[in-house]
């Protein structure tokens, strides 16, 4: 044992549980990457409930509501409500932050190399532009068949 | 020159466990020139206010890894940090986040030191070369060596704990540092440890506690990208489950 007296007394800073995510900007940008799921899934529904207003109007007898078809109802007064429209736009504007934070990480959790015997890594643009490019080729497709169905 | 040197407002988070009940700041006016590190500024308060002032250095160059501490709340070497670059503001400097506090700016790093252990940070090698000298069946290609060499940076400064709000909610969680250097081994080819260390990569405390926050990769004074190793070491253990699946070891 040794004759010297410890005066060790360890602080442990208190953990914020709650709002630790405030305190750091880079916290609070990954917290609303993390957030914009919530409005994902709000899309989501929004579709879900459009197929299955769809599903309603081949089930033999039409039922209406306020006098017309569930679909034309749907696509009328459900998504051509003004609160709807001006969610959508959120939707869209945090799936939008989404997918250029992400873009922006993804190059990280992957390490390819640019040929069998080179120690020269894919850059990181490469992989970005090749996302972008993946997203810009779903959204042509999507909104193709879009206008050719219409 | 003298007349021209510019001085900054630098504020000290002080604890003395002998007699200090929770950490209290003390705010200094340090003179700095152009290359004035943060180092240099403590060096100065330590040497003309307050010669009880505790802090760890040794390099001095950002090679020994021991002077991690928060600058206005940033993980950073104070060596490798400049009041320059804070010009026109002022200057708070903490113990690094995420640890206990034994002094001053001291912090106990013992859980990264026992963590960085844990995952057995060195080269296992298989039953066929075990005891062979280094320079026998341990020859490297140049991109075998890029393979881990990024990763292999570390120099084990715990800025990357510091900035983990993963490890900040759950201390269990093994972290950036040392799951890096897990996979830096893995990576290795002269290596044949992966199966000892995958019960630590697939556990709950490993890799997949982890969110890809990604903030260890940005304050990483070596560039050494933990962020990167961890979801890599995903991968690896994502892999190890479905061969696992297939072909049970046991």
């Amino acid at each position: 044992m040794s004759e010297v007296k410890s005066f060790r007394k360890p602080y442990n800073p208190p953990v914020k549980k709650m709002t630790w995510w405030l305190e750091n900007s880079f916290y609070t940008k990954y917290m609303i990457r993390e957030g914009t799921a919530v409005l994902a899934l709000f899309a989501v529904l929004e579709i879900v409930f459009g197929i299955f207003m769809l599903a309603l109007c081949d089930i033999g007898p039409i039922p209406t509501l306020s006098g017309i078809a569930p679909y034309a109802w749907y696509l009328q007064n459900f998504l051509g409500n003004p609160v709807i429209i001006a969610l959508n736009v959120v939707v869209l504007v945090s799936q939008l932050y989404h997918a250029i934070t992400w873009f922006a990480l993804m190059p990280s959790a992957v390490r390819v190399f640019m040929n069998k015997n080179s120690t020269e890594l894919l850059p990181r643009w490469i992989i970005t532009a090749g996302l972008y490019a993946a997203l810009a080729g779903a959204t042509v497709v999507i909104l193709g068949v879009a206008f050719l169905t219409v | 020159m003298e007349a021209t040197q510019k001085t900054m407002k630098v504020t000290v988070l002080r604890y003395r466990p002998e007699q200090d009940k929770e950490p209290w700041e003390q705010t200094f006016d340090v003179p700095y020139h152009k290359d004035t590190s943060v180092l240099e500024a403590l060096f100065y308060i330590k040497d003309n206010f307050e010669p009880s002032l505790s802090f760890r250095w040794s390099c001095r160059m950002a090679v020994c890894g021991s002077c991690g501490m928060m600058v206005n709340g940033v993980p950073h070497l104070a060596c490798k940090t400049f009041l320059r670059d804070y010009e026109g503001k002022d200057m708070k400097i903490e113990p690094l986040a995420n640890f206990p506090i034994e002094r001053d700016l001291v912090v106990d790093l013992s859980d990264l030191i026992e963590k960085i252990e844990r995952i057995k940070p060195y080269i296992i090698p298989d039953a066929k070369n075990a005891n062979m000298p280094l320079n026998k069946n341990f020859k490297q290609t140049p991109m075998q060596m890029e393979a881990y060499l990024q990763f292999a940076q570390c120099i084990n400064c715990g800025c990357c704990y510091a900035a983990c709000p993963q490890y900040k909610l759950n201390p269990k969680f093994i972290g950036p540092a040392a799951l890096t250097l897990l996979y830096r081994y893995n990576t290795d080819n002269r290596d044949a440890g992966a199966k000892l260390r995958a019960p630590f990569l697939n556990s709950e405390e490993g890799a997949w506690s982890c969110t890809f926050v990604g903030y260890c990769s940005e304050v990483c004074p070596k560039h050494v990208d933990p962020s990167s190793a961890i979801q890599l070491g995903k991968k690896m253990s994502a892999t190890d489950y479905v061969f696992n699946m297939i072909k049970p070891e046991h």
